[in-house]
This record gives C-alpha cells, sequence and structure tokens, in this order.
C-alpha cells in the first residue's frame, strides 16, 4: 500500500508514466494478478482512464481501497471518507456524502487542473513560438551585428587608406610645391642670368657696333653719297630753316598746343556726353514728377512726414526744373541737387512700386489662403454685407412679385393690364397665355360638369317634385290624421325653401379647403348663377369670371354636399351656415348685395391666384 | 564686282598712291632678249607662245603707251621695272627701270615720288611722278641698308643702316644730312604721328630701351625717355597723335602707354610668366588700344582709364547661337563646268581652275580647327597675330594663329562676338574697307573673301592658271581691291554691289 501511494500521484498527471509505474510494481499492488489482466485486456481496446480505475478496485479489496483513499484524500485535506467513530471499538462506517463530495470535488478539481494544464500547455506552445522567434531574431540581430562589423571594420579600412591617401596627396602637394618654388626659382635664376647674358652680349655688340660705326663712317666713304637731278622745293613751299633755341621752344609749343587740342577735344566730347547724360536725368526726373505727382494727395492725406518733406522737395525741384541754365554750370551743388533729387524721387518710385507689388501679392494671397489677419476681416464683413444684400434684394424681389400679381389680380382696365403686359417680361407672359388656354380648357370642362350638375339638379328637382308631391300627399294624410305636427311641417318647408334659393353662402371654412386644393376641380355651377354674375361683372371677363365660377362651384359644391345628407343631418349645419351667412352679409352690407358678392369674390380670386403661382 | 586683267608683279610689290590716282607696281626679273623685246614693243599684237599672252598684251599695251624712257639698250638687259598706272583705267602713267630688284616700293605722302629699295645693293631710288626725268638714287655705300621709309613730308627720307647703327635722314630739298643713332632693332622701331609732325623712335643704348620723339620738319629731338621694359618690342602712335603705346618683346606681357609730352600715362600688365603680346592695334577712333596676346585673347583698353574694358577669348568650339558661323565650303564642280561653257578655250585650257566655294551659315555649336602647338620650337603658332580695326571702329577683326582658317569679328558696340568665318585654308591677310564696314580675305587661294554686316562672299578670282592671292591691298575709296599673288595681281572692282557673288567677274578689257 505504501508503494501505491508513490504510484498514484504521478499516476493521475501522465497515463504513461503510471502505465510504466504500475507494471513495474505490479507484485506490490493487491490487485496485480486482476490489473495484469485487466491491462492486457483493456489497454490495447481503449486507454480509457476509467477502466484502470475500475481496475483499481475489486470486490475482494473494497475495505482496503477505500481505506487507502481515505488515507490518502486526508493527507490531501478532504475530509474522512468515514463516519465519525462514536466510539473505538466501533468500526467505522463509511460516508457516502462525504465520498461523493469527495468524489466531486476531485472531479472538479480535475477538470481544474485539465483546463490549468490546457492553459499552461497553450501558453506554453505560446513561449515556444516566442522563444523561437525570439531565438530567430537574435540569431538575425546577431548577424547583423556580425555584418556591421564586418562593415565598420571595412570603413576603418577604407578610411585609414583615404588618409593614406590623403596622406600621400598631401606629401605630393608639398612636393609640387616645393618643385613650382624650385622652378620658379630656376626661372628667376635662368632669367637674371639670360638678362644678365643678354647685356653682355650687348654690350659686346654695341662694342662691335661702334667699332664698325667708326670702320664704316670713318673710311671717308665716297659711296656714301645721294645723287639727285635737282633738289625739289619743300611740300610747304618754306625753305628749311635753321636750328636754333627759337625752334625748340616751337616746338614745344606746338607740342603743347596739340596736347591742350587733344585734351580740349577729350574735354568737349566729355561734357557733350555729360550734357547728353543731365538731360536724360532731367528728362527722367520730369517722368517720375509727372508718375508721382497724382499720388501725391494720397501720402499727403495720410499726414507721413517724410513723404510731405519729399513731396515739398518735388515741388521745390519742379521749381527749379525751370531754371534749366543752372544745370548748364555743372557745379557741384547743382549736381548734388540733381542727384539728391532724383535718388529721393527714386526711392520713392521704388517704395511705391514695392506698394503696388505688395498689393498685388496681397490679392493673390488672399485668392489661395488667408493668411492677413486683417485682410481677412475685411473679406468677411464684406461677404456679411453681400450676403444681407442679397437679403434684401430678395426680399425686394419677393414683394414686387406679390406687387405685381395684386396688380395683375386686380388689375380691372385695360390701361393697366396693357402697361402691366409691358412691364411683364416675355416669358411671364408666356407662361400666362399658356395659363390661360389651360384655364379655358378647364372652363370648358367645368361648363360640361355644370351641364350635367344642372342636368342632375333638373332631375334631383323632379325627383324632389315627386318626392314633396309624395310628401304632400303624406303630409296630407297626416294632416289629415292627425293636427299636432304642424310645427314641424312648417320648418321643414322652410329649410326647403332655403335649398332651392340663393341661400347658400355655405361655410367657407369647411369647404374653402378643397376648393383651395383643386379650384378647378369643382366645375360648373348653375347657369342661373352664371348669369347673374355675368351681369354684375361685365369689365372683368378674365379674372373675375374664373373666380365667378368658382364661387358658384363653390356654392354648388356646398349644395351637393348638402343634397347628400339627409335633412335631419342638415339641420344643424344650416344653423351655422346660416350664421356664417348672416356674418357675411354683415360684411356686405355696406354695398349692395351684387357688390359684396363681387368683392369677396375678387378677395377669393385674389388667395386663389396666390396659391396658384407661389409653387 | 569686276575683275581687271591679271598683270606681272613681283616681291608682292603694290601700292595705291595716297591720293588714290595711281598704283605702282614694281616688276621683277624679267629676262627678255634685247632685240625680241624691241621687236615686241615694235609689232603689237605678237605673242610669243613661251611667255603667254598675258606677256604680249602687256608688251602692247607698253607700245601703245608709247612710254618714253625705255629704250632698247634698258631692255636688253635685265629689266626692273617700275609701273605706275591710272587706278581706274589700268593705263599705265609712267615706266621707270631701277638697277637692281625692287625689294621696297613707297609712295610719298602727297603722292609725287615714289620710293624704291633695293636693299641688296643699299641703294634707294626715287622717282618723280611729275618729272620723268628727274631722278634721285641714294647709295648707302658699306653701311647697308635694312629698311627705308619717306618722312611724312615727303621730302626726307630714312634709311636705316644694316646692324641698325644708325638712321640717315636724306633730305630732297637740301643737301643736309641727319643721322639718328642708336635705333633699336625691333618689330616696329619706328612710328610717326598720323598728322605727320613727330616721330617716335625706339632705341637701345646701354642695354635700356628708350623712346625718342622727333619734330619731322626739323628733325630735333622733342622728347627722349627712357621705356620700363625689358625689351622694346614695338611702338606705335596711337592716331590722334598723343598716346603712343610701347609694348615689350613676347617674353613679357607688358604695355606702356606714353604721353606726346613723354609722360607715363599708364602701364598695363594681364598675366605674368607666359608669352605675352603678339600683335597690337588702335582703333580709329584712338578710344581702343587692342592687344593681342600669346594666350590666345585680345584685350580692349579704353582712352580713359586705359584699363581693360573687356576680353575676347578665341575658343575653338562656338556655342553662343547668337554668332554667326561661315563656313567654306567647297562647290561641286558641274556647276563650273557648265558656266565655262560660254567663254573661249582659253579658260578651259587653263588647269581646272580650281573649284568654287560659297559660305555656309554653319550650326552651334561649331568647333574651329585648331593646331597643336609644337612646345620646342620656337615663335609657337599660338596666340592673337593679327588684329584690325574697322574704319567706324565699330568691328575688330582677329585672326588666332592656333586657329589659323578662321577670322574672328568682334562687335565693339556690343562687346561681344559677332561673326566667325572658317576657310578651307590657313588666313593670309585680311583688310578693312578704307570706308566701309567690309572685311576682304585672302588664304593664298585663287579666292577673295568679302565680310560686311550683310554677310559673306567667296569670289573666284577670274583667270587661267591658279591666281593664288597671297595678299590684298584696298583703294582708298573702298571701290576697288588689289590682288596680289606670287608674280601677278589683279584689280578688283566692287563699285557695284549687286554683282557680288561667286559668279565670274567680266574681264576689265578683253583684247
Amino acid at each position: 500500500m505504501g508503494d501505491w501511494m508513490t504510484v498514484t500521484d504521478p499516476g493521475l498527471s501522465s497515463e504513461s508514466k503510471y502505465i510504466s509505474q504500475y507494471t513495474s510494481e505490479t507484485k506490490m499492488s493487491p490487485s496485480s494478478l486482476y490489473s495484469q489482466q485487466v491491462l492486457c485486456s483493456s489497454i490495447p481496446l481503449s486507454k480509457n482512464v476509467h477502466s484502470f480505475f475500475s481496475a483499481f478496485c475489486t470486490e475482494e479489496n473494497i475495505e482496503q481501497s477505500i481505506s487507502y483513499l481515505d488515507q490518502e484524500l486526508t493527507t490531501f485535506g478532504f475530509p474522512s471518507l468515514y463516519e465519525e467513530s462514536k466510539g473505538k471499538e466501533t468500526k467505522r462506517e463509511l460516508n457516502i456524502v462525504a465520498v461523493l463530495n469527495c468524489m466531486n470535488e476531485l472531479l472538479v478539481l480535475q477538470r481544474k487542473n485539465l483546463l490549468a494544464q490546457e492553459n499552461v500547455e497553450t501558453q506554453n506552445l505560446k513561449l515556444g513560438s516566442d522563444m523561437d522567434h525570439l531565438q530567430n531574431c537574435y540569431a538575425k540581430l546577431k548577424e547583423q551585428l556580425e555584418t556591421s562589423r564586418r562593415e565598420m571594420i571595412g570603413l576603418q579600412e577604407r578610411d585609414r587608406q583615404l588618409q593614406c591617401k590623403n596622406r600621400n596627396l598631401h606629401q605630393l602637394l608639398k612636393n609640387e610645391k616645393d618643385e613650382v618654388q624650385k622652378l620658379q626659382n630656376i626661372i628667376a635664376s635662368r632669367a637674371t642670368q639670360y638678362n644678365h647674358d643678354m647685356k653682355r652680349k650687348e654690350r659686346e655688340y654695341n662694342k662691335l657696333k661702334e667699332r664698325l660705326h667708326q670702320l664704316v663712317m670713318n673710311k671717308k666713304d665716297k659711296k656714301i653719297a645721294m645723287e639727285v637731278l635737282n633738289y625739289v622745293g619743300r611740300a610747304d613751299g618754306k625753305r628749311g630753316s635753321w636750328r636754333t633755341g627759337k625752334t625748340e621752344a616751337r616746338n614745344e609749343d606746338e607740342m603743347y598746343k596739340i596736347l591742350l587740342n587733344d585734351y580740349e577735344y577729350r574735354q568737349k566730347q566729355i561734357l557733350m556726353e555729360n550734357a547728353e547724360l543731365k538731360k536724360v536725368l532731367q528728362q527722367m526726373k520730369k517722368e517720375m514728377i509727372s508718375l508721382l505727382s497724382p499720388q501725391k494727395q494720397k501720402p499727403r492725406e495720410r499726414a507721413d512726414d517724410s513723404t510731405g518733406t519729399v513731396i515739398s522737395d518735388i515741388e521745390e525741384d519742379a521749381g527749379e526744373l525751370s531754371r534749366e541754365s543752372m544745370w548748364d554750370l555743372s557745379c557741384e551743388t547743382v549736381r548734388e541737387q540733381l542727384t539728391n533729387s532724383i535718388r529721393k524721387q527714386w526711392r520713392i518710385l521704388k517704395s511705391h512700386v514695392e506698394k503696388l507689388d505688395n498689393q498685388v501679392s496681397k490679392v493673390h494671397v488672399e485668392g489661395f489662403n488667408d493668411e492677413d489677419v486683417i485682410s481677412r476681416q475685411d473679406h468677411e464683413q464684406e461677404t456679411e454685407k453681400l450676403e444681407l444684400e442679397i437679403q434684401q434684394c430678395k426680399e425686394m424681389i419677393k414683394t414686387q412679385q406679390q406687387l405685381l400679381q395684386q396688380q395683375l389680380a386686380t388689375a380691372c382696365d385695360d390701361d393697366t393690364t396693357s402697361l402691366l403686359r409691358d412691364c411683364y417680361l416675355l416669358e411671364e407672359k408666356e407662361r400666362l397665355k399658356e395659363e390661360w388656354s389651360l384655364f379655358k380648357e378647364q372652363k370648358k370642362n367645368f361648363e360640361k360638369e355644370r351641364r350635367s350638375f344642372t342636368e342632375a339638379a333638373i332631375r334631383l328637382g323632379l325627383e324632389r317634385k315627386a318626392f314633396e308631391e309624395e310628401r304632400a300627399s303624406w303630409l296630407k294624410q297626416q294632416f289629415l290624421n292627425m293636427t299636432t305636427f304642424d310645427h314641424q311641417n312648417s320648418e321643414n318647408v322652410k329649410l326647403l325653401s332655403a335649398f332651392s334659393g340663393s341661400s347658400d353662402r355655405d361655410n367657407p371654412t369647411v369647404h374653402s379647403r378643397p376648393r383651395q386644393k383643386k379650384p378647378h376641380g369643382a366645375p360648373s355651377g348653375s347657369p342661373v348663377c352664371m348669369s347673374k354674375l355675368t351681369k354684375s361683372l361685365p369689365a372683368s371677363p378674365s379674372t373675375s369670371d374664373f373666380c365667378q365660377t368658382r364661387s358658384c362651384v363653390s356654392e354648388h359644391s356646398s349644395s351637393i354636399s348638402v343634397l347628400n345628407t339627409t335633412p335631419e343631418e342638415s339641420k344643424p349645419n344650416q344653423v351655422g351656415r346660416e350664421c356664417t351667412n348672416q356674418k357675411w352679409s354683415v360684411a356686405s352690407r355696406p354695398d349692395s348685395q351684387e357688390g359684396g358678392y363681387s368683392g369677396r369674390s375678387s378677395t377669393y380670386a385674389n388667395s386663389h391666384v396666390e396659391k396658384d403661382d407661389l409653387p | 564686282m569686276n575683275f581687271s586683267e591679271v598683270f606681272k608683279l613681283s616681291s608682292l610689290l603694290c601700292k595705291f598712291s595716297p591720293d588714290g590716282k595711281y598704283l605702282v607696281s614694281g616688276r621683277g626679273a624679267w629676262a627678255e632678249g634685247g632685240p625680241s623685246a624691241g621687236r615686241r614693243l615694235s609689232l603689237p599684237g605678237g605673242g610669243d607662245p613661251g611667255s603667254g599672252e598675258r606677256g604680249g598684251r602687256w608688251a602692247r599695251m607698253e607700245g601703245a603707251r608709247g612710254s618714253a624712257g625705255v629704250g632698247p639698250g634698258q631692255a636688253s638687259c635685265v629689266q626692273y621695272r617700275l609701273v605706275v598706272r591710272d587706278a581706274n583705267t589700268l593705263q599705265i602713267r609712267q615706266l621707270y627701270t631701277c638697277l637692281d630688284q625692287i625689294q621696297h616700293i613707297e609712295w610719298s605722302a602727297d603722292s609725287l615720288f615714289i620710293l624704291c629699295a633695293l636693299y641688296k645693293r643699299g641703294l634707294v631710288q626715287v622717282w618723280s611722278l611729275e618729272q620723268p626725268e628727274w631722278h634721285c638714287k641714294i647709295d648707302e655705300g658699306s653701311a647697308g641698308l635694312v629698311a627705308s621709309c619717306w618722312s611724312p613730308d615727303g621730302r626726307h627720307i630714312l634709311n636705316t643702316t644694316e646692324f641698325h647703327l644708325r638712321i640717315t635722314v636724306w633730305s630732297l630739298c637740301t643737301k643736309s644730312v641727319s643721322y639718328i643713332k642708336y635705333p633699336k632693332a625691333c618689330q616696329q622701331g619706328i612710328t610717326f604721328t598720323r598728322d605727320g609732325r613727330y616721330l617716335a623712335l625706339a632705341e637701345r643704348r646701354d642695354c635700356k630701351d628708350y623712346v625718342s620723339i622727333l619734330v619731322c620738319s626739323d628733325w630735333q629731338l622733342l622728347r627722349h625717355f627712357d621705356t620700363d621694359t625689358q625689351d622694346l618690342a614695338g611702338i606705335e602712335w596711337a592716331p590722334n597723335g598723343c598716346v603712343l603705346a610701347a609694348w615689350d618683346s613676347c617674353l613679357e606681357y607688358k604695355i606702356l602707354l606714353y604721353s606726346l609730352d613723354g609722360r607715363l600715362l599708364s602701364t598695363f600688365c594681364a598675366y605674368e610668366w607666359s608669352l605675352g603680346i603678339k600683335s597690337v592695334a588702335w582703333s580709329p577712333s584712338s578710344q581702343f588700344l587692342a592687344v593681342g596676346s600669346y594666350d590666345g585673347k585680345v584685350r580692349i583698353l579704353n582712352h580713359v582709364t586705359w584699363k581693360m574694358i573687356t576680353e575676347f577669348g578665341h575658343p575653338a568650339t562656338i556655342n553662343n547661337p547668337k554668332i554667326v558661323v561661315y563656313k567654306e565650303a567647297e562647290k561641286s564642280p558641274p556647276l563650273v563646268l557648265g558656266r565655262l561653257a560660254f567663254p573661249p578655250p582659253r579658260a578651259a585650257a587653263g588647269p581646272l581652275s580650281s573649284t568654287e566655294s560659297k559660305y555656309e551659315v554653319a550650326s552651334v555649336p561649331v568647333s574651329l580647327q585648331t593646331l597643336k602647338p609644337a612646345p620646342d620650337r620656337a615663335n609657337p603658332r599660338i596666340g592673337v597675330g593679327a588684329l584690325a580695326f574697322s574704319p567706324d571702329s565699330c568691328f575688330l577683326a582677329t585672326r588666332s594663329d592656333s586657329v589659323p582658317t578662321a577670322v574672328w569679328i568682334w562687335d565693339i558696340q556690343k562687346l561681344r562676338l559677332l561673326a566667325a568665318l572658317e576657310q578651307l585654308s590657313a588666313v593670309r591677310c585680311f583688310q578693312w574697307d578704307p570706308r566701309h564696314a567690309r572685311l576682304a580675305i585672302c588664304t593664298g587661294g585663287s579666292k577673295v573673301y568679302l565680310w560686311s554686316p550683310a554677310g559673306c562672299v567667296s569670289v573666284q578670282v577670274p583667270g587661267e592658271g591658279d591666281f593664288q592671292v597671297l595678299s590684298l591691298c584696298w583703294h582708298l575709296s573702298g571701290d576697288s581691291l588689289a590682288l596680289l599673288s606670287k608674280d601677278h595681281f589683279c584689280l578688283c572692282f566692287l563699285e557695284t554691289e549687286q554683282g557680288v557673288g561667286t559668279a565670274f567677274g567680266q574681264r576689265g578689257d578683253h583684247t
């Protein structure tokens, strides 16, 4: 049993180890025989752990196994498998609960261990790969190090070589310099030697010449002579003069005269050149002044001291310019003045040009990126201003449009329409024409529908008559039957009369909506109504007509709705209607009934037109 | 452009008189039998095939002129003649016979006398144009003669003896003879002012350079001063006669400017340790002094501060597209043959008169042919060897010796290169038209080249055989141009601009 202790513990962790140990110590194990059998049979089949454990305990050694396990478990800190013995003599009982608990705990432990093992394995793998990687890196770096070391050595070698070369070159240069120096010395010495020799030779030569001269000239060479037929006169016709001191002085004088003449000539030329240059300068100056004078005001306004003084200078100079004779003096002061003024003007011009350049560049900069703060502010202000302006313009346009539309709508006489037409653009005219044609079509449709409506109305009228007759008969019967319904009857009559009459100023709040939505959709009015309206408004056939038809339509549509409703339902409606009717009538009271009508219709039309145009 | 007949000439001796009326030319040894010469004179038109037709014409003309002073006796011996012709008609005005071969011809300033120097004999012969019978002979004897020139008044002759022992001033008016000692043997040691008043003379005494200024009217010494030079190479008066430029030998770059009264005005030295000045030229306005040097540059000095205004390099490649580069190109010969179909067989007999050429405007960059100078040779072919201002001082023509085929023309007003002309062969000589901005160039070939701001033409000199133009000189009116070959010369008339082209000119006078 003591052997088992050593065996089982590793047996849990590694299977193969367990097996080997198990096999090696089979003799000591209590279940050696059986287990061997089992091993022979079970191991080749499967390495299932459970089969092993099942082999651990046999029926014979249950007690031993339990005690062993108990012992083992207690050493590991598990509670004992046996129940607490009450007495020493009593045999300890196996506590099933404890066993199960232990089992469970063991299982949990096992699972945990497995998990941990897995984790460890994966970590191991990871670490292994990391290790590999690092090893690779290490190798690489080592290689790199090696190569760089080699490179460094190479470079050092090269550096050394170059230094060597440099030293050599320096040496060479030094040698060359020495050589040059030596050669120069040689040249110099040779030159001196040559010159010396030359001089010596020349002296000899001169001596020889001298000697020859004496020999040749002193021999009284008869041959040296001039044969001439007769002497000719001098080219200038004068006789030759004797050589005296006077002639010498005269020669000197003449020479100096010539020189003087030459210098005078040159001076004249220089003067002329100077004059030319001065002229150019003056012209330049004049042009500068004329160029700069328009800008005089600006710098003045800025009240810049320096420019102010310069300008005054310019003015002075401009004054001086008139005294052109002064320039011919060519004295130093004048020259200075001239150069100074030119310089000043040039400076002004330069600054001006620079300013212009700056402006140009600024504009450029603004165009691309707003770098300058001030300019940016300006820019923003400008944009704001522009936006405001745009807004204003838009509003103006809107109001103008409104006004135009109003005018168009209300225009009653030909003059205004013609005027309006004049005012309108051609486009709008055309659009209006189109609309007009559309309206005409719609009008036709309206007429058709109206006709059908009238027919329907006639039909309805007939039906109503029949119905009334029916009712009359029925009422008669009722009347005949009972006289208590008098009151109700009279109301009914009233209703009917209201229906048939023109009392229909039906409530606009209810019916205006569909009307507005589809003004063309409401066709036809009663011809009676139509005729009445045309009578009342003969002057405006175009728009007013349309409006009237519309109003008629509204009446009819309302009437239709009323028709659709049963008389009972229409009762409260009618009450409201009457209320509105009264209101309307109140509003139109100051005028005649018709005038009020027309006015209302016109307002209606207004709203309609507006609604049509807006989208 | 018309060409005259071709005339005989020796030693390139041909000069227009200062007044432009005459043309003098020297005729060298002309071996002719006495009787034959006499016969020739009497037999006009008789041409002997040996001497060629030209000789025959020459003789006829002489006969027609009936020139005095040429006797049969003289004709029998070897003749050294001096021929004076009318510059326009080319008819012989005078004919003089000298004692020996003429080596130098010079007109007196008043165009009345002609000086002929016969250096071999140490003789100078002077002829008068007005009095053909008048003669003068100056014999320098055993002293010898190396140079002879007129004084500006035309009445004195300055003879330099051998070894530059002295200069003898002979007068034609009086018996007086003056001597000037210690003249320096140098490139340009004698110079007269343009107005003829003064003579500047380079001298060498005690191994030092001096300049003497003499008054030409009485040969009195006006100024005498030493120049700060190692070895004075040349002196030249400015055209206004007030400034004298003196420059050192090529071993040192140094140019000194002296006033007429001997004051040193300025010194200019562009660099050291290298070969220095090769050529110097004053502008006709006396405003500029162009100094060409061995470094291949021309430096322009101004007359106010005597400082350098600008520097003109002569690069072998021209990159600036503003510069017009004229390149001489040979033309195809068929055209020439077509042209030659018209003239008489004489022309055809002439050795295929060399191919025509024309100028082409080369597109930049142009690289010019350069010579590699031999460093071990003296007088290396480098540097600016020739300089000439146009008469209006607006242009400067230069030749760099390392690019011998090219002529550079510089605009002095803009101080930049204006044009470059590249010839097929080395440029021998160029000269500005005295009146116009027109440059005549010769290269030793049978063509003469003219440049003007308007353009460039190459003109074939007509004639049988090769007329190799070695030198040229303008008539002072600028209307005609004398073209000199080794032993012939002809005149080229330019009065009509329209004929300028590579076409043949018409013959001056056919017989």
